[in-house]
């Protein structure tokens, strides 16, 4: 009688050990998990989701947990996934450009605007980018990630995801280029045709 | 030179603009309270997949149980069913003669035939049993049939014994009980033999 009582009181210990081990992950790092969602969905209720999905696999294999060294290149990882296979089950996901966006506190409403401008030519510039220049690109958006972290995630070597970055910045930066040389150009046809007019 | 600086810091600006570009494009907050909303989610779950545990293993336990019953009666009626066969069909009672009759390599004869020739060999072929209502007075003559008909039918016998070993075998094993009773409810017929009809006109 005393041996199975001393099991179920381990184990009782061990799940309960278990549960404040995944509360404190989910404090830790619940932010992190839904900027990796984010920045592979684009939108915040779809990276919510995602969020409690990865932190639902996490509680599945809770018991890994005390092994694992890394705990955010593992947690991103996870996120990663879901994100991506969640990005492939929803195609139509709506992104924040179909969004009404609150004026953000603080800012004036010419430069929010400009802003967004910004922000959507960026998204449709890094949309255009190689599949794999993409992922370490966005991966590398994300907050206090490291080049070590994106390649646990992307599953490659660091030194492939440096030279990713910077190919990727490099391409990103020319189209940036032609795009303010053809605005230049755009604007002195205006001016000409303003003057001739 | 000249020619140079402004293009070095145009693409000063362009990267300085990138990379704020970048850091706003990462920069997604959650709405207030994820991590309670997500410890919730959890919790909710948690229940979710304990009450599952407890249907699937009740729902286990019902239909063991359910097998178990159908089990229990399907076995209570076959054993039934052996029980009426065993009564009511002889020949799988009499299986050990059969099976001696084939070890013996003698040919096979149905049930009917095995009882008939019994019968025969009891009665004879002329033997008449008394019924319970015949009347017990005979008349001489008839009694001197009946001792010629024994004593034929007693040379019958050991001629039917060298002819149809089936006889001895059946004499040897005889009929079961049960089937023997159902035999007696059938109420035996006197035969007698007529006297020719004389011819009236």
């Amino acid at each position: 009688m005393y041996l199975p009582e001393q099991v179920i009181l381990s184990r009782t210990i061990a799940a309960h050990s278990q549960a404040e081990q995944v509360e404190a992950v989910v404090r830790q790092h619940a932010r992190f998990v839904y900027q990796v969602a984010y920045a592979v969905l684009r939108h915040p209720q779809e990276a919510e989701e995602a969020a409690q999905e990865t932190f639902i696999r996490v509680w599945k294999h809770a018991k890994e947990l005390a092994g694992i060294l890394n705990q955010r290149a593992w947690l991103a990882r996870i996120a990663w996934r879901v994100a991506c296979d969640r990005r492939r089950k929803y195609p139509a996901i709506a992104t924040n450009e179909d969004l009404p966006e609150l004026p953000a506190v603080g800012i004036g409403a010419e430069e929010s605007a400009i802003r967004n401008q910004q922000l959507a030519l960026l998204e449709r510039m890094i949309a255009t980018l190689p599949r794999e220049l993409r992922e370490t690109l966005t991966l590398s958006t994300v907050e206090e990630m490291t080049s070590v972290e994106i390649a646990e995630v992307l599953d490659i070597p660091g030194s492939s995801v440096r030279v990713r970055l910077l190919r990727a910045r490099q391409l990103l930066r020319e189209k940036v280029q032609v795009l303010m040389e053809r605005k230049k150009k755009d604007g002195t046809k205006r001016f000409n045709a303003g003057v001739e007019t | 030179m000249n020619h140079e600086e402004p293009k070095d810091a145009a693409e000063h600006l362009d990267e300085r603009w990138m990379d704020e570009a970048l850091e706003r494009f990462g920069a997604a907050e959650p709405r207030a309270g994820l991590e309670t909303r997500i410890l919730a989610n959890l919790e909710a779950h948690a229940a979710q997949r304990q009450r599952r545990c407890i249907y699937t293993f009740a729902g286990a336990a019902a239909v063991v149980l359910f097998g178990v019953m159908i089990a229990n009666v399907l076995s209570s009626k076959r054993s039934a069913s052996m029980n009426e066969a065993t009564r009511t069909l002889p020949a799988e009672v009499n299986s050990s003669s059969r099976g001696h009759k084939v070890a013996v390599g003698l040919p096979e004869t149905s049930v009917h035939e095995r009882h008939a020739i019994a019968h025969k060999n009891v009665t004879g072929n002329r033997m008449v049993l008394a019924a319970d209502g015949v009347k017990q007075e005979q008349s001489h003559a008839d009694k001197q049939l009946f001792a010629q008909g024994q004593s034929s039918s007693q040379n019958d016998l050991t001629q039917a014994s060298e002819q149809e070993p089936e006889s001895v075998i059946a004499q040897e094993h005889p009929a079961p009980e049960i089937y023997v009773s159902d035999l007696k409810t059938i109420q035996p017929i006197e035969v007698r033999e007529l006297a020719p009809v004389k011819n009236i006109n």
